[in-house]
């Protein structure tokens, strides 16, 4: 297939009908100093129900975050412009996830709760981009499956009958992987590259300059979460850990213990949060 | 029975703190509240045997045998996956 082709493709994900409005306005902004934070929560705000399931899930015990969220510009400025629009995107896909993988949203929910603990962990600044930039991270999957159902069918069926990787089977089939799909999106709708790169990256955390951190923190998340078995992301194999990953996160036994347990915890609540 | 979590409306206000024992009053207003997930303490059951869960993890790391690191990772899933079945 002319690699062109389908990235014209995937960069229209965002004309689909079942991306809001505002989400598609919100996605086409850059950080422009010309808007306030005020003024786009005030205009997020204008989509009820979006703000009704963005405030839901910010104020979750299950995400955590510090203090009661009441509005959308609150939650912009306690969590920022990138990780507001990140979480809108992803309760906007979510129905997209649940139609086009099932179980790709409880493998992405799972991560994003690991991605959150082992930033913590580690003391990174922004632990909620991370786990936002593990929420979409196979976001490329949605997107290939949608623009693509049965040549995507063929890369599922392939990573199956010969019990290769789904990154690899994508790859022939598409000559890219999800991740270069998920990376093509994430630098159309502007998002700075502390998301980008684990977005790109995660299965290639070398080539992240920017985020190399947060890259190897994803990538670790999704080992993880496919280690442990829960939901489904395109085949059942565990992809094994970037050796300079490992090294530079240097998590203990105990690190990796408490991460499981979040991912335990996930598994039994990823069906309930947000719907 | 007794809540594992508190219960918080939309405004970030606790209705049912955590501990809280479970009435029968108490569930039908979180009825007719339209609240989220409620959360009730104990174990979950696991849902499959554990040899089922062990032979289902060895399939998930074949290939990756005689990785140091992958080798690390697997006995930590086996020792997790052991210690939910007490």
């Amino acid at each position: 297939m002319d690699i062109h082709q389908i990235r014209s493709q995937i960069e229209q994900l965002d004309s689909l009908p079942t991306i809001p409005p505002v989400v598609r306005k919100l996605l086409g902004t850059i950080d422009s100093p010309k808007l306030s934070l005020s003024e786009i929560g005030g205009f997020v705000s204008k989509d009820q129900a979006l703000t009704a399931r963005l405030l839901k899930m910010v104020n979750s015990p299950f995400y955590g975050f510090p203090g009661r969220i009441s509005s959308v510009s609150q939650a912009l400025i306690l969590l920022g412009l990138s990780v507001v629009k990140g979480m809108l995107l992803g309760v906007s896909v979510f129905e997209m996830m649940e139609k086009t993988m099932v179980g790709l949203w409880e493998h992405s929910i799972c991560a994003a709760m690991a991605a959150r603990t082992i930033a913590n962990k580690k003391g990174l600044g922004e632990p909620e981009e991370v786990m936002v930039s593990a929420l979409l991270h196979d976001i490329g999957k949605v997107a290939l499956k949608i623009r693509f159902v049965e040549k995507y069918e063929s890369a599922l069926s392939i990573a199956e009958k010969e019990g290769v990787p789904i990154r690899n089977s994508e790859e022939r089939i598409f000559t890219v992987s999800h991740a270069e799909a998920g990376g093509w999106l994430a630098q159309k709708w502007n998002f700075p590259k502390t998301l980008l790169e684990p977005i790109a990256y995660h299965h290639r955390p070398n080539l992240a300059k920017h985020a190399p951190i947060q890259t190897a923190v994803v990538h670790l998340s999704d080992i993880l979460v496919r280690a442990r078995g829960v939901g489904f992301a395109g085949d059942d194999l565990v992809p094994r850990v970037n050796n300079r990953v490992w090294d530079c996160l240097s998590l203990s036994e105990s690190d990796i213990r408490d991460t499981l347990m979040v991912i335990e915890d996930a598994v039994q609540e990823a069906e309930e949060i947000i719907v | 029975m007794r809540l594992a979590k508190a219960i918080l409306n939309e405004a970030g206000i606790t209705l049912f703190g955590e501990g809280a024992t479970v009435t029968e009053q108490m569930i039908e207003r979180m009825r007719s509240m339209n609240l989220g997930p409620v959360y009730i303490e104990g174990a979950s059951v696991p849902k499959r045997p554990l040899e089922d869960e062990l032979s289902m993890l060895d399939a998930r790391f074949r290939g990756s045998e005689g990785e140091p690191h992958m080798e690390t990772l697997k006995r930590l899933l086996k020792e997790h996956i052991q210690s939910l079945y007490g």
